[in-house]
């Protein structure tokens, strides 16, 4: 059995991972922006963010605009380093899978 | 999309399909640039034909700067509203803009020391310098070829007397922010259209 890197169970998850992937290219983004790219419910995504948050891989900003609540997610420094080293972990595995 | 595990080739696509999600955002509809060009294009042809008028009050034209500064305010407000993201591109041109904006108004309120032959054509080395970073990091040619345009016409117009100066000012604003501001537009609409 070849051995690999364990895959971030944080991040191995579908909607997580794209809500880190898509933090990873912008600088901010609205709660609305994700719920959009993503096309999950409001609340399922609600959980996820504060999963994330919880780890400290994003940082959530509660604001107001227009006597509106607002989120806005940014990923941090820890987040930008899981989600490198989850990609790596996943290019070991691909590698071994087709070797 | 739900937190079901996934497998790691899902896992690729998935960052390939959020990667594809951000790069599609077009947020540039030119209005800047067509705002600000045709108020300059105006103005500085209002002024070259008072001037040919012989009329005192040949730098009036210019009044309308302000009504551009309070039209951009307005619509800078009104898009940071609706605008759900906000990416490096954006933060980045936010920065360029602002440094271009105090840069010119140090040029503009320098005129006295500078000298009116030498204003304009430090006007355009700004317009050269904002125009072709734009251009560059919105991957838009027509920007690029604009800002060039901007510092061939800051050169020939050092060797301009004053009103013809204008006139190069004026071929810069249409070559640099009319023409690709409605090319800008275009594709903007486009874009909308595809539903990117």
């Amino acid at each position: 059995m070849p051995s690999f890197r364990e895959l971030d169970p944080l991040l191995h998850s579908e909607l997580r991972l794209a809500v880190v992937s898509l933090l990873m290219n912008v600088k901010e983004a609205e709660f609305t922006f994700l719920k959009e790219k993503t096309g999950a419910t409001a609340g399922n995504l609600s959980v996820q963010i504060t999963k994330l948050s919880d780890a400290g891989y994003i940082s959530v900003k509660k604001q107001f605009r227009d006597n509106k609540p607002l989120t806005v997610c940014k990923i941090t420094a820890a987040g930008v380093k899981a989600f490198e080293s989850y990609v790596e972990a996943l290019k070991d595995y691909l590698k071994i899978n087709r070797s | 999309m739900n937190d079901k595990t996934i497998s790691e080739q899902e896992g690729f696509l998935l960052i390939q399909q959020m990667i594809q999600a951000t790069k599609t955002r077009i947020s540039e509809d030119g209005f800047m640039y067509l705002l600000w060009g045709w108020l300059v294009l105006i103005a500085s042809l209002t002024q070259f034909v008072l001037i040919q008028m012989q009329s005192n009050y040949n730098g009036l034209a210019w009044l309308l700067m302000p009504v551009g500064a309070v039209i951009s305010v307005v619509y800078s407000r009104r898009q940071s509203k609706s605008q759900t993201v906000r990416t490096y591109v954006d933060e980045f041109m936010g920065y360029l803009w602002g440094a271009f904006g105090a840069s010119l108004f140090i040029v503009l309120a320098s005129t006295a020391k500078l000298g009116l032959a030498s204003t304009y054509p430090m006007v355009l080395v700004l317009y050269g310098i904002a125009t072709f970073v734009s251009g560059g990091v919105l991957k838009f040619r027509p920007l690029m070829f604009g800002g060039v345009a901007c510092w061939v016409l800051s050169i020939v117009s050092m060797f301009l007397p004053f009103e013809f100066q204008l006139l190069a000012l004026a071929a810069a604003v249409l070559i640099a922010y009319v023409i690709p501001g409605y090319l800008l537009r275009q594709q903007y609409k486009h874009a909308v259209v595809q539903g990117a």
